[in-house]
């Protein structure tokens, strides 16, 4: 079974430039956002984490072709998808809070427009924007609760259309997704 | 002629209390039941304390799991999975490594390295990478779906906004002004 | 603000689905067949690890009872280690719960007059399985089904045990509210 070994050894590395180059390219694009501060606001490690781009993506888009094309072309316009879910216990939420606040000054700071804020019994939604040539290049979306839910961070790069995403998010049943997915990282 | 009544005994009774209680007894017997009870306290008490202890079951208190026990479940299972998942990767990339030592097994990976990387995106995809794929989009629908859920939620949260301050507010302001007796009042002569 | 309810968008596993639903399930059934809180959360940890190494092979309709019955045999081999430990030896592992040593004195009896106190001690001294189906039916409320299935008993036979078992609370407490009021 070597051989399978040296087989997947050369995929890796002859992968690796492809992924350094994706990673870089994306670390200045202005859709950006490194949730790896936000690792650091956590005591515990992130229970949920997603990392989708470059070659990844484009497979994961390709795959979804034929039986999704409308989600298929989503895909293709994005560049990334990063996702992180934490536990947030009730007494760190507080501090979460500001830190998520801060975090939105910042990316108000360097262009990015809040499109919602929401405040209601204990959670918080932050949505935020960042828009280039009239198109919007960058999505983030900070989510926090406290208690039994997970406080998410997503961060969509590339070329957004949220009515589109809307549309076609909307098909996808979340509970099922929540059942059918195992918690394994996508990282590539 | 002298009818003789059927007394139950008292293990009779005694048998039945719960089942009575539940609704379980034959029609003859619940009515030959319901008879001794009426006429003997003994078993009214004994019926009494059977459902007594019956509610009282229910409202006992039932200890909850704290968060430090599934904190360690976790610690034990999925954490320690990926530790090992890790670990098992390390200790293959250290065993391939040593192998590749080997000259002519170093030529073979240099040359698929350079082969691979020329097909770069057209290769096929392992059992391995289809699998990381199958996860990733089903990672990539759920991003999805959340989205559109924030969107659809954080949307009707502002419009509800928008709308109660703006138009619905206002709206019965005047509606409530329009109706009011000192309007009326001044329209009559 | 109306009309925003924060969606079920957590991403989970299954395992940690069924971790959060079953979990004081678990630990309230430990609880009361382990008569301590702590040796419950560890059954209760045991329990859980044990479901994650079976995972792929129990059919997710079952789960209640698998973790019923798990539990169980948790709890029992605990039990069975604590009395190794202490020396003692029976063969019988029933008669190492079915234990008096916890039973309060009738003068201790009499002081209380405690309703729901009585009836936990007299539950305490239930022997088994008479005691862990009044737990799980009549405070956990499972469906005789998981619990005929968890105990492998009969359906009919998880019954009868019941009507017997809510039978000899009822002649426990009968002693026992007696001694009260002649006391």
């Amino acid at each position: 079974m070597k051989w399978v070994h040296y087989f997947l050894l050369f995929l890796l590395v002859s992968g690796l430039p492809g992924v350094a180059r994706a990673q870089n390219q994306l670390r200045n694009d202005p859709g950006f956002v490194d949730f790896a501060e936000i690792d650091r606001w956590f005591d515990s490690e992130a229970r949920i984490e997603v990392n989708i781009h470059g070659a990844l993506l484009r497979l994961v888009a390709e795959a979804s072709r034929n039986e999704d094309p409308d989600f298929a072309n989503v895909l293709n316009r994005l560049k990334g998808i990063y996702v992180r879910g934490y536990t947030l216990p009730p007494s760190q939420y507080g501090k979460i809070e500001r830190n998520a606040s801060e975090l939105g000054k910042r990316l108000e700071a360097r262009g990015w427009e809040t499109v919602a804020r929401v405040r209601e019994e204990g959670d918080r939604v932050d949505m935020y924007i960042n828009v280039q040539d009239d198109a919007i290049a960058g999505l983030v979306v900070m989510a926090i609760a406290s208690g039994e839910d997970d406080t998410i961070f997503i961060n969509i790069v590339g070329d957004i259309d949220p009515e589109e995403i809307g549309r076609i998010g909307s098909r996808f049943n979340i509970d099922d997704l929540d059942r059918r997915t195992g918690r394994r990282s996508s990282r590539y | 002629m002298k009818q003789q009544l059927d007394i139950p005994d008292r293990d009779w009774m005694d048998s039945r209390v719960e089942a009575y209680l539940d609704g379980d007894l034959p029609a003859d017997e619940e009515a030959m039941f319901k008879e001794v009870l009426a006429a003997d306290p003994y078993w009214r008490y004994q019926v009494d304390l059977a459902d007594g202890i019956q509610a009282t079951l229910r409202t006992l208190p039932q200890p909850e799991c704290p968060s430090h026990v599934v904190d360690a479940i976790y610690a034990r299972t999925i954490k320690a999975e990926r530790k090992q998942r890790v670990r098992d990767y390390v200790g293959w990339w250290r065993e391939v490594w040593l192998d590749v030592r080997q000259p002519a097994l170093a030529m073979a990976v240099l040359l698929t390295i350079v082969v691979g990387t020329a097909l770069f995106g057209t290769r096929s995809p392992t059992q391995q990478e289809s699998a990381e794929v199958r996860q990733a989009l089903e990672d990539a629908r759920w991003a999805m779906a959340f989205l559109a859920e924030v969107g659809r939620n954080t949307g009707s949260a502002i419009r509800d906004d928008i709308l109660q301050e703006h138009v619905i507010s206002p709206m019965h302001d005047a509606v409530g002004s329009a109706l009011s007796p000192h309007n009326e009042d001044s329209t009559q002569d | 603000m109306s009309g925003f309810s924060f969606p079920i968008f957590r991403r989970r596993s299954a395992f940690e689905l069924m971790v959060e639903q079953h979990r004081h399930r678990v630990m309230g059934y430990a609880s009361y067949y382990m008569k301590d809180q702590v040796l419950a959360e560890d059954v209760t940890q045991e329990v859980f690890v044990r479901l994650w190494d079976q995972r792929d092979k129990i059919d997710e309709a079952r789960v209640s009872a698998w973790l019923i019955r798990v539990t169980r045999n948790v709890c029992i081999d605990m039990l069975r280690r604590q009395q190794l430990q202490r020396g003692l030896f029976s063969s019988e592992y029933d008669e190492m719960n079915d234990s008096d040593a916890g039973a309060p004195s009738p003068e201790e009896d009499a002081e209380s007059n405690d309703f729901q106190v009585h009836l936990k001690r007299c539950l305490d001294r239930l022997p088994e399985p008479h005691r862990s189906i009044v737990i799980l039916r009549e405070i956990q409320e499972h469906k005789y089904e998981e619990i005929g299935e968890a105990l492998d008993l009969p359906l009919n036979t998880v019954k009868v045990y019941l009507h017997r078992a809510r039978k000899m609370l009822r002649k426990q407490l009968e002693e026992v509210l007696e001694r009260e009021t002649t006391a």
